[in-house]
């Protein structure tokens, strides 16, 4: 059990030095944001080692330290920024609250390292692709293009299989309780990359309950010790709805350049990340258009989600994998008129499960913030951005429940307490930003 | 227990007071009313719950940290526990001789209705490969029903058992006559 923790966290510092490399040639200062070079690099290495799985290899170990030690090197392009203006922190608030996060986390930890592979989904798909690359070195077609594996999705993207393969790799067996340290890792390089996008940008007194409030969630630390992709493509996809409105209302490219890594890591994490990113470019443009904001630089962020996903739908069509979600039929609309009967009760259950008591009132209290910001303060900018995150993933899942295949009541029994992941998580990180908004309107700064 | 319900009972008192520090402690940094009001209830959200979510995480790692104890001096060799309620557990010996059976590589077809026998047979004999169609195998197994009728001719059957810790199916393997 050793070896392979220290195998797992051996392959997260190099997964930490490609990212490193990555953030300081967008323009970040490596010491003041280590949280955004560990997510970097999960995102970045994870889809590249997607499309080195399509090219043929196998992912060994000495193929990811290549990639990482290539990326890490991107560092040295550029020379390191000055430091920021010191964002002070708030002793009594970073003691207290982070200290109950940390106890928390350190619970977790340990649940992590023992916890064994019984949820389903992870034994039977996304591990399961991962033990695959490894045994049969790489994207074997007599698995990953057999008729027989169907039900195991093979047409999900395969940026978790890969991260966990590269992570056996490093481990030297297959571990599969070890390995639920790897979605830990991840919940705690989201905590503090969120941190660190928002520390400049809202109260303290916000940020850090905020922080406690998604982080020790229940129904978070059940999804993220199932090891499903959700926990991860809400992460991937929460730090990106708030880099993008980051760059929104301060303009700073390196921003951009993150939200386009984080992105495309989201894409290439579960089929819902594909919408979700989607949508969130439509509104990054609409709101630059607003702001008149050139919309040029959206395009670097949008090339890379598209090889982030473009490659493996090119792969899984020419392999003739049949899509669990039909697309092409879900844009029809007397497909969709067909399953109208499937609308109501999936909203009815998207909105259970996000309210559930197990997400402590996130959502409850985000959209009471965001209708006194919008009511009492008439500050429209926030409020409507939030709600455009939100919508977007609301209308992706309903219309993923409204077009797949399996039976509705199946589909909703054993999916929609985890799919809500990104709609709560994404909601618990603009909390602090509604918030300062309410700040914003008393002291009379533009919108 | 009565010193279990007390903590909780007398936890609230104190998440409420910690509510009211980041209130004034919000109400210091930004003098905002509003902006407090909000910190002091998404403090008060996460703190009143705090010691049930730490409790509940300190019994599942208990758990986990039980079973891999239990798993490391089983007798049988381990058990694997495939579901969230570690209700259903299967024993991991059968799995590996049914690998110690059949070569790397080997294509197998598998006739079964249980889901999790299924599945679980998947990924625990990789990289032997399944198929589809029984034609195209080197091996056939099947587990709680009958290969008769798959149209192929099958060599002496294997029979695995117990499949289940806690019952009596076997899981059986016979090579496929070419």
């Amino acid at each position: 059990m050793i070896r392979s923790l220290a195998g797992l966290l051996f392959a997260n510092a190099a997964f930490f030095a490609a990212g490193a490399g990555v953030v300081r040639l967008f323009g970040w200062r490596l010491r003041s944001h280590p949280g955004l070079a560990y997510m970097t690099g999960i995102g970045v290495v994870g889809v590249l080692s997607t499309l080195l799985l399509m090219a043929g290899l196998a992912l060994h170990g000495w193929q990811v330290l290549i990639l990482c030690a290539l990326l890490a090197a991107l560092g040295l392009l550029r020379r390191e920024r000055p430091a920021d203006a010191p964002v002070k922190t708030d002793r009594r608030l970073a003691f207290s609250f982070g200290g109950l996060l940390g106890g928390y986390l350190a619970v977790l930890a340990v649940q992590s390292v023992f916890q064994p592979l019984n949820s389903w989904d992870a034994w039977a798909k996304w591990t399961m692709k991962a033990r695959a690359i490894v045994l049969l070195g790489g994207l074997d077609t007599s698995v990953f293009a057999n008729h027989a594996y169907q039900p195991l999705v093979l047409d999900y993207p395969m940026l978790i299989p890969a991260l966990e393969a590269m992570d056996f790799r490093f481990m030297g067996r297959l571990d599969n309780l070890v390995i639920h340290v790897q979605f830990w890792l991840l919940l705690v390089g989201f905590l503090v990359a969120a941190y660190e996008l928002l520390r400049d940008r809202v109260p303290q007194s916000l940020l850090w309950p905020s922080l406690l409030l998604v982080g020790t969630a229940p129904a978070l630390a059940d999804n993220l010790t199932s090891a499903y992709g959700d926990a991860p493509v809400a992460f991937f996809f929460g730090l990106a709805a708030i880099a993008a409105w980051r760059y929104l209302v301060t303009g700073e490219r390196r921003t951009l350049w993150f939200f386009g890594a984080i992105a495309g890591a989201a894409v290439a994490t579960k089929p819902e990340g594909s919408p979700f990113v989607l949508g969130l470019f439509l509104l990054l443009i609409v709101f630059s258009l607003l702001r008149k904001r050139s919309l040029v630089p959206l395009v670097w962020p949008a090339l890379w989600c598209l090889i982030a996903i473009v490659p493996w739908r090119i792969w899984i069509s020419h392999h003739g994998i049949r899509a669990s979600t039909p697309i092409g039929k879900g844009l029809n609309p007397s497909y969709l008129a067909d399953r109208f009967s499937r609308v109501w009760p999936s909203i009815r259950t998207i909105v259970e499960r996000g309210f559930d008591g197990d997400w402590l009132a996130i959502l409850p209290i985000v959209l009471v913030v965001a209708l006194v910001v919008l009511a009492w303060r008439r500050r429209w900018s926030a409020p409507l951005y939030v709600g455009g995150v939100l919508g977007i993933v609301f209308v992706s899942l309903l219309w993923a429940y409204w077009v797949q295949r399996p039976s509705l009541n199946y589909l909703l029994s054993t999916s929609a307490n985890r799919t809500v992941t990104s709609l709560v998580v994404v909601a618990a990180l603009f909390l602090p930003i509604l918030g300062a908004e309410l700040l914003r309107g008393r002291s009379g700064k533009a919108d | 227990m009565v010193l279990k319900v007390l903590f909780f009972v007398l936890w609230i008192p104190a998440a409420v007071v910690a509510g009211y520090i980041v209130f004034r402690i919000a109400r210091g940094e930004t003098r905002s009313l509003a902006v407090a009001l909000l910190a002091a209830a998404i403090a008060l959200a996460g703190l009143v719950v705090y010691p049930r979510t730490l409790k509940d995480t300190a019994s599942a790692a208990h758990r986990a940290e039980r079973l891999w104890s239990v798993n490391r001096h089983r007798k049988n060799g381990p058990k694997d526990c495939l579901t969230f309620n570690f209700n259903a557990c299967v024993n991991d010996r059968a799995w590996a001789e049914l690998r110690h059976l059949i070569p790397k590589h080997d294509r197998f077809y598998l006739q079964t209705n249980f889901g999790l026998v299924h599945f679980w047979t998947f990924t625990s004999l990789l990289p032997r490969i399944a198929v589809d169609d029984p034609k195209k195998a080197d091996w056939v197994i099947w587990y709680r029903a009958d290969p008769g009728k798959l149209g192929v001719r099958l060599g002496p059957r294997h029979v695995i058992r117990h499949v289940y810790t806690n019952g009596s199916y076997s899981i059986d393997a016979a090579p496929v006559l070419k």
